[in-house]
């Protein structure tokens, strides 16, 4: 399969293997390493009287906070066990369905395929802005809304408590489409065309040959997908800075953090240490869930 | 084509029916965002406020010629914001896909020392779940002095990540034996690759570069906190919108929503068949 070069290398090629990675491993180095080694470190400091002091002060207000329902960070985590559902078992399986139906060519599936992608080339600054007038109060939603459930007064979906966190969710669903139907109709156009015919003769429904035939044959990508999605678990977030800004109890653990240095608060290290635990808490979860998605991928070849 | 030889059940017929009413719902709720968005550039700033959801009364295209002076974010108009988001985009686009092109080319096609390492490395960077690293990359990028400037490209020189293992994939699956006849020839390593093998994986590159360059374009978190003197269009339309609380121009806003989507869709409908074809990722061994 795979033919590598097996002399040994001369000098000139050492060259050039050498000029075709150092850029890239010294990026690494400095953005991902160094970057990462200091956040640990930044996790494990605080500011007192003007100097950055050893502490596990960090950790401890993050494990009383967490845990306290009053808390930002509380409900933050929350928020954002909700955007991880939605991704799993809303997002991930739709666009599944979406991409079979794409695959058998649905009428007009050509243009379909285009307008789930649409909303992943627009600008989510651009999107947001339309979304929030749209469902805003002079809006056609708030309205129908109004009348459906008889209120005195049109809801304002994002500002307001009560909607505010799902009507991002709903935001979330309606741009979330693009990406991953790209690279599940890539997968599924690989299929050969012999096998889903022959199993059609043998009389299998669209039910089976999405379960038996599609799905098996597209797990790569699929597990691909899910085990992103699981790297995800705590930074999924929708696009909370420009609809909210975190009010009406919308915070997210990630955009937490990006408010934490954006708002030059200055809660660099605090931030950090919340990131660090975040990370322990997901990392075991995110190697569980490869392996297991390993040991099922392994079962088919073609 | 596929499938003429067995006709669709009625179930499946009913099934094929439902979806497709719920394409066209989608596919409606998408048109009505983007009518919205170009009706309301086409009004008077009084008239979207009283009837939002109305025609406008006058189509007033002027509204895009103005935009290119009204819509200014501190000392940046429009002009200045195009120029932002191009060398942005374009940059980081070039860069970051370059990158992940020469390293997954050597790292599937040379046996060096290092190399393996350098393949778990991209496993790794994939799948390490970091939460919290964006106050330690503040806190460098500002130490470096890479914030309001173009040097603040560099960050992007990465090469790991999803298009380093979409091209690894790629660059595995083709043959080498176009490189040994350009070898027998007398080509060196980097004439191969540039002459040789570069062409061959064009379709995959030019979707990874697209998909780059949408995701940059709309790219306004790192814009925001990086560059905050050198405002894109997705960073000043935002702050344009944030203003407006004081000052209300909303066709000014709209029109310039709707003139910076252009160029990304004109890019998106020149290459949507590459895209759609050429970005497959398989497993992620390792």
């Amino acid at each position: 399969m795979l033919k590598v070069v097996k002399k040994k290398n001369s000098l000139r090629r050492k060259l050039f293997i050498l000029g075709m990675i150092t850029v890239p491993l010294l990026n690494f180095l400095i953005f991902y390493v160094y970057v990462n080694f200091n956040s640990v470190i930044m996790a494990f400091q605080i500011l007192q009287d003007g100097e950055m002091v050893w502490s596990l002060k960090n950790f401890s207000l993050f494990f009383e906070q967490v845990f306290d329902t009053e808390t930002v960070l509380f409900g933050a985590f929350g928020n954002t066990m909700k955007f991880f559902a939605v991704q799993l078992f809303v997002l991930l399986p739709a666009t599944t369905l979406i991409g079979y139906f794409i695959y058998k060519k649905i009428a007009g599936y050509k243009f379909f395929r285009i307008m789930f992608f649409v909303p992943t080339i627009l600008s989510t600054v651009l999107l947001t802005i339309l979304y929030a007038n749209i469902i805003g109060i002079k809006g056609p939603i708030a309205k129908f809304y109004q009348m459906l459930f008889s209120m005195p007064t049109v809801p304002e979906f994002l500002a307001d408590k009560r909607y505010a966190l799902n009507a991002i969710i709903c935001y979330v669903i309606w741009t979330g489409f693009g990406t991953n139907l790209i690279l599940l109709s890539g997968a599924m156009n690989r299929i050969p065309n012999e096998v889903i015919e022959a199993a059609r003769l043998d009389g299998i429904g669209a039910f089976k040959e999405l379960t038996r035939i599609i799905l098996p044959m597209v797990w790569p990508t699929v597990t691909t997908l899910l085990v992103f999605t699981f790297v995800g678990i705590f930074t999924t977030s929708g696009p909370i800075l420009l609809f909210t800004k975190g009010d009406w109890d919308t915070y997210t653990i990630s955009y937490w953090i990006f408010e934490q240095v954006y708002s030059s608060s200055g809660r660099y290290e605090y931030a950090s240490a919340v990131g660090l635990v975040f990370t322990l808490v997901a990392l075991p979860i995110v190697l569980g869930v490869k392996k297991l998605m390993e040991r099922w991928q392994d079962s088919v070849e073609y | 084509m596929k499938n003429k030889i067995v006709k669709k059940t009625i179930q499946e017929k009913v099934v094929f029916a439902i979806a497709f009413i719920i394409f066209v719902l989608y596919a409606f709720t998408i048109f009505y965002a983007f009518a919205f968005l170009i009706i309301s550039a086409l009004k008077t700033n009084e008239e979207f406020v009283l009837h939002m959801f109305e025609l406008p009364k006058q189509w007033l295209f002027g509204n895009f010629v103005s935009a290119f002076e009204k819509l200014q974010v501190r000392r940046t108009n429009m002009w200045g914001m195009l120029v932002n988001s191009a060398w942005y985009t374009i940059g980081g686009t070039l860069l970051s896909v370059g990158c992940a092109t020469t390293l997954s080319y050597v790292v599937s096609k040379y046996s060096f020392w290092g190399k393996n390492l350098i393949y778990a490395i991209s496993i790794v960077v994939l799948v390490l779940p970091i939460v919290g690293s964006l106050p330690a990359t503040y806190k460098l990028v500002m130490g470096l002095g890479l914030d309001n400037s173009p040097f603040y490209l560099i960050v992007f020189t990465s090469g790991f990540g999803f298009n380093f293992i979409v091209l690894y994939g790629f660059f595995q699956n083709l043959s080498w034996s176009y490189a040994e006849a350009a070898y027998i020839d007398g080509a060196t390593d980097f004439q191969t690759f540039i002459k040789v093998m570069l062409p061959q994986a064009m379709p995959a590159i030019v979707s990874l570069l697209i998909l780059a360059a949408i995701g940059l374009w709309s790219d306004y978190e790192k814009p925001l906190l990086f560059l905050s003197n050198l405002p894109t269009l997705s960073v000043g339309l935002y702050e344009f919108n944030i203003d407006m609380q004081y000052n209300a121009d909303y066709p000014t806003l709209f029109a310039g929503l709707f003139i910076s989507v252009i160029p990304i869709l004109a890019v998106f409908i020149l290459f949507q068949e590459t895209i759609m074809s050429n970005t497959v990722a398989g497993g992620l061994k390792g």
